[in-house]
């Protein structure tokens, strides 16, 4: 590029010499050319920024929807009482193994719950009460007429499912899983209420989840398992005949396929319902090939506003039982 | 544009010629191996590996874009800017026919491909090993498609590299502060999680999003444009730095 | 005669105030131009901006009539230098080195790289690593690539460093052979007798001025050896300073 103006001065060792300069022209210097070139670089770098910007809030937007998923259950976690209906059914290869319900009461604040849990195996159904009340836990089986009782210790130490996960755990958790979050999609509804979904398969299931599910999956056609597990809990009184559970023993390529889950939010914050299915696939012994589907819906209500019910004990045969909970606190679930 | 692919032909002769290249290329080939036979010998069920991440393929990869491309980058972008400066190669390059711009570019394509070498050698060789086991074969499109999406990412990171090795004068301390940088930005997830959604760092396992039943086509796109800024600005800005440098 | 190399009025300041002020010379083809002056005085600055490894304040240089900040790749494409120390990737041997750098030039002949390294006698070591090379052979590898593309104009910064007697006669005679087939010659040094034996003009740098252009025949008819020329252009310089401070206030 050439600029008009007046001739160059040539000076060599100290003498001027006469200019060699054709008719008035200067040469665009080194310095305006290198400032173009620092201008367009800057701008190039400017037009990253503002790229950056938009879509990082744009990100964050969507984490947003994430968010608002973990504070809706946070706040059904923390409510002082709530009801919910649990219906669950576990099938192998599109045939029903085991189903059941679940209807319970929970009030933190009077550490007060009661529960009706009714479970299916195909060919019997069998139904569990349990109460919580007067700082004891009572237990009742539909196979038996006796109440067993059992001291109950307070909820901090038996609070096994429910108990608060320390919030630097939740972060490990969250930052292992990693992008999983932008997968997950919250949607308002135009009455105030969210649908959040979160559907995942094949590879994006993490490695930690496919890992506990498929240990989970092996274990489960264990019959031995179920029988060691239900006596424990107090299902199985010893010498009652034990469940005939079909689920199949997987041995090979076990696999978590899909985990789908839905929930509702509420116009309060809080969640109305969950539900999950969840598809694990393997192969047993004998080389078969099976796809274990487990299907779950919660309801939640009653917020703030349930009472759990209560049961009577006068007159009735009631046995009481050793706390294998308390005995053994936190380890034990 | 002669001058470009001279000097291209040249920075991936330098990068081949260094024997942590040759690893890192030979780390993609056998780790799947030798992860396969060991899951064998071990007798661990077979399932159960796969169950890892759902297959062989993803499960190395997660491995290799959490942290082994991102070293190799790391140090390669560390030698062929502030390393070069350090031994006074640098001058090899400056003082041969080809602009700064294109020297600059050369260099950065020359890591990138490095960086797609390895990313196919490993699904080569995980795809064959799991299909030597007889795991499953099916998901292979998935699998290819979560590999060449991880490039973009890889991409991004490795330019933030090559800009930071602009500020060092030697190989070493660029290295080492890449890999102090790179280690904060991946426990920043665990400190200020609402910041991570804006790091580069935090997007290594971005193929998720690609495979599967995938994400919302706006979640796709916000995060595609979060690294393409990333990657024109390291660029951009790597180039300033590197146009400026007085020998 | 045609311009070679025209420097006009480059100037680069460092921090430490040293640097170059105002240099402006040209070089012609087949001309042995010769950089002589104090270490410190700013001849490998010169060298260095000429090449485009550092950008001047002020100032343009053309290489055959290319700038080259505006034609960079063409400019550069006529030169051929050693800046400083000579460089090579040590972990490759000279023939590879050698390889790298003929890519850029895209019809040079297979056969130009063992004829380079011939002509340094550097042949009988062209596939051992420069690693091993003494600080004579790096020289010698230092000119056979500045040579390699048959250039038109060759910076050469200290080539004789290194060197033994018989080293340096044979590179000065080499300068002479290629300078005779019209190739331009830019050669610093703070060895005057040596470029005394080879130059046909010398620019004489003080504290980052250019303060004399001479050719050769102005001290040899003077009676004068280079090196009394070259002395008494510096001692000339301090009383000339006044005046050249006149000449550059009215050229700004």
């Amino acid at each position: 590029m050439v600029i008009r103006g007046p001739g160059r001065v040539r000076s060599e060792g100290g003498r001027q010499l006469p200019s060699r300069d054709p008719g008035f022209l200067i040469h665009e210097t080194m310095e305006d050319m290198m400032r173009k070139k620092w201008l367009s670089a800057g701008a190039v770098v400017g037009l990253g920024a503002v790229m950056l910007l938009t879509s990082g809030y744009s990100v964050m937007a969507n984490t947003s929807g994430y968010e608002a998923y973990k504070s809706a259950f946070t706040h059904t976690k923390g409510a002082d009482s709530m009801a919910s209906h649990i219906v669950w059914s576990l099938s192998d290869n599109g045939t029903k193994v085991l189903s059941g319900t679940a209807d319970m009461k929970v009030n933190h604040a009077k550490q007060a719950m009661s529960m009706t849990a009714v479970v299916d195996d195909g060919t019997r159904t069998h139904t569990m009460q349990t109460y919580r009340q007067d700082g004891k836990m009572i237990l009742k089986s539909s196979d038996s007429e006796v109440y067993r009782v059992m001291d109950q210790a307070p909820e901090w130490q038996h609070d096994g499912k429910t108990a608060q996960m320390p919030q630097a755990a939740e972060q490990v958790m969250e930052a292992l899983v990693g992008n999983i979050k932008d997968l997950a999609t919250v949607e308002t509804g135009s009455d105030g209420t969210k649908e959040a979904e979160l559907h995942l398969s094949g590879s994006q299931i993490p490695a930690v989840v496919n890992a506990v599910g498929s240990l989970i999956a092996s274990k489960a056609g264990s019959a031995d398992g179920w029988n060691h597990g239900a006596a424990v809990q107090g299902h199985l009184p010893a010498g009652h005949s034990e469940w005939k559970v079909n689920l199949p023993k997987l041995t090979d390529e076990i696999k978590v396929e899909q985990i789908d889950l839905d929930a509702k939010i509420g116009k309060n914050a809080a969640l109305e319902n969950q539900s999950a299915e969840i598809l694990v696939t393997g192969k047993d012994a004998a080389g078969a090939a099976h796809v274990l589907t487990l299907q779950l819906n919660a309801g939640f209500s009653g917020y703030d506003a349930t009472t759990p019910d209560r049961v009577d004990l006068a007159g009735k045969q009631t046995e009481k039982v050793d706390n294998r909970w308390e005995r053994n606190g936190w380890n034990r679930h | 544009m002669h001058s470009l692919y001279a000097n291209l032909l040249n920075e991936t002769e330098k990068l081949w010629r260094q024997r942590r290249t040759k690893g890192f290329l030979l780390l993609a080939l056998i780790l799947p191996v030798v992860t396969v036979l060991l899951s064998s010998l071990l007798k661990m069920r077979a399932g159960m590996l796969f169950g890892l991440e759902g297959s062989l393929p993803v499960a190395m990869l997660h491995l290799f874009t959490f942290a082994i491309i991102p070293l190799y980058m790391a140090a390669a972008a560390a030698h062929s800017f502030a390393g070069e400066m350090a031994a006074r190669t640098m001058k090899l390059v400056l003082l041969r026919p080809v602009t700064r711009a294109r020297a600059y570019a050369s260099k950065v394509i020359a890591i990138a491909v490095f960086a797609a070498l390895c990313l196919g050698v490993l699904w080569i060789a995980s795809t064959v090993s799991a299909w030597a086991v007889g795991g499953p074969a099916g998901g292979m499109a998935d699998s290819l498609k979560a590999y060449a999406a991880s490039f973009v990412p890889m991409m991004a990171i490795g330019l933030v590299c090559v800009f930071i090795a602009q500020l060092f004068s030697s190989g070493t301390s660029a290295l080492m502060t890449i890999v102090l940088i790179y280690a904060a930005a991946k426990a920043l997830p665990l400190l200020l999680p609402q910041l991570s959604a804006w790091s580069v760092f935090s997007y290594t396992r971005w193929d998720v999003l690609w495979t599967g039943s995938g994400a919302p086509a706006g979640t796709l796109l916000n995060t595609f444009l979060l690294l393409l800024s990333y990657i024109i600005m390291a660029y951009a800005a790597g180039l300033m730095m590197f146009a400026r440098k007085q020998l | 005669m045609n311009s070679v190399l025209e420097v006009e009025g480059i100037t680069k300041l460092f921090r430490n105030h040293r640097g170059v002020k105002d240099v402006s010379f040209t070089a012609s083809e087949g001309e042995v131009f010769g950089f002589i002056g104090p270490n410190g005085a700013g001849k490998t600055t010169v060298l260095k901006i000429i090449t485009g490894l550092i950008r001047p304040d002020r100032g343009n240089v053309r290489i055959m009539g290319h700038d080259i900040v505006e034609r960079f790749e063409q400019a550069v494409s006529h030169t051929g230098c050693i800046i400083e120390t000579p460089e090579a990737y040590e972990y490759m041997s000279a023939r590879d080195n050698l390889k790298l750098s003929a890519r850029f030039y895209k019809d040079l002949p297979a056969s130009r790289i063992d004829e380079v390294l011939e002509k340094v006698g550097l042949k009988p070591y062209r596939n051992e690593r420069v690693r091993g090379f003494s600080l004579g052979m790096k020289q010698r590898l230092g000119l056979a690539s500045a040579l390699l593309s048959a250039p038109r104009l060759v910076l050469l910064d200290e080539p004789t460093n290194g060197l033994d007697i018989e080293g340096m006669a044979d590179f000065r005679s080499t300068v002479r052979q290629l300078a005779d087939q019209g190739i331009t010659f830019l050669i610093s040094s703070h060895l005057v007798h040596d470029l005394s034996l080879i130059a046909d003009r010398v620019g004489v740098m003080r504290e980052g001025h250019l303060i004399s252009l001479g050719r050769e025949d102005e001290w040899n008819g003077a009676g004068m050896s280079l090196e009394q020329y070259v002395t008494f252009k510096l001692l000339e310089s301090k009383e000339g300073e006044h005046d050249a401070q006149l000449i550059r206030q009215s050229a700004e």
